[in-house]
């Protein structure tokens, strides 16, 4: 096993540890699982359907990909499947917000709100760190491939962060006029 | 169809679609949904908006 491969398995294990601790700070009731309603439920099964499908249709095309060779834009390989995954994440996101089950019974929106800023400042801080550092976006080797040395986990859930935001937004405007 | 006359039992009683949704125990999209006509709530969801409105489930749900 490569040191990234560790180092990799070790920040999803830290950045899991955080999301509950986090999940216990933004709900009401101090509890980790979040409660939805009979509708939500439904329109949440729906969304991680499509979810599914997102993943399992854009990690053949990556796989397409590997047998033919990963496009010559300095990204490693690794990261095709992580975006696959973002990918299946943001669609199932952006669902649930459409579909008013973002937010469950118990969740305390205005901490959430906060949580996901402070999330995103955080990452974005990570993303321009190296650029602030070296003045120059570095390349390196990864997987005998010459690849931009970037954190592009971070990239991608800046992205996320950033299309999830604006889906709210939206929703928000749209159903304004609902709202007494 | 729109459920106009939940609609009308709600603002009857000066109930917002959040105030209505915290008694039931559900979100107020639900509430919103079901006024809208765009979710068929279960039966015990019927049931607990009949309860919270005072009203029975013919006159709030039963199709003429």
């Amino acid at each position: 096993m490569q040191f990234v491969s560790i180092f990799l398995i070790m920040g999803i294990m830290v950045g899991l540890l955080i999301s509950a601790v986090l999940v216990i700070f933004a709900n009401k009731d101090k509890h980790i699982k979040t409660e939805y309603d009979e509708r939500q439920k439904i329109a949440k099964g729906k969304s991680y359907t499509y979810g599914f499908y997102t993943i399992l249709i854009s990690e053949v095309l990556v796989f397409c990909l590997s047998i033919e060779g990963y496009p010559n834009i300095h990204i490693p390989g690794a990261y095709y499947h992580m975006f696959s995954l973002f990918l299946g994440l943001t669609v199932v996101c952006v669902h649930d917000i459409w579909c008013g089950c973002y937010w469950g019974l118990n969740n305390n929106i205005k901490r959430y709100n906060g949580i996901f800023l402070f999330a995103l400042l955080l990452n974005l801080l990570i993303c321009i760190a190296p650029y602030l550092v070296n003045h120059e976006v570095r390349i390196r080797t990864i997987a005998g491939m010459e690849c931009y040395d970037l954190p592009y986990a971070n990239i991608m859930c800046s992205v996320f962060i950033i299309i999830v935001g604006i889906a709210g937004l939206i929703r928000r405007l749209t159903t304004k006029k609902e709202e007494e | 169809m729109k459920n106009l006359r939940l609609k009308a039992a709600r603002a009857g009683m000066d109930l917002s679609q959040e105030q209505l949704a915290e008694m039931c125990n559900v979100s107020r999209q639900t509430i919103s949904s079901i006024e809208k006509g765009d979710y068929n709530p279960t039966i015990n969801l019927c049931i607990a908006i009949c309860k919270a409105l005072h009203k029975t489930l013919d006159e709030l749900f039963w199709e003429e």
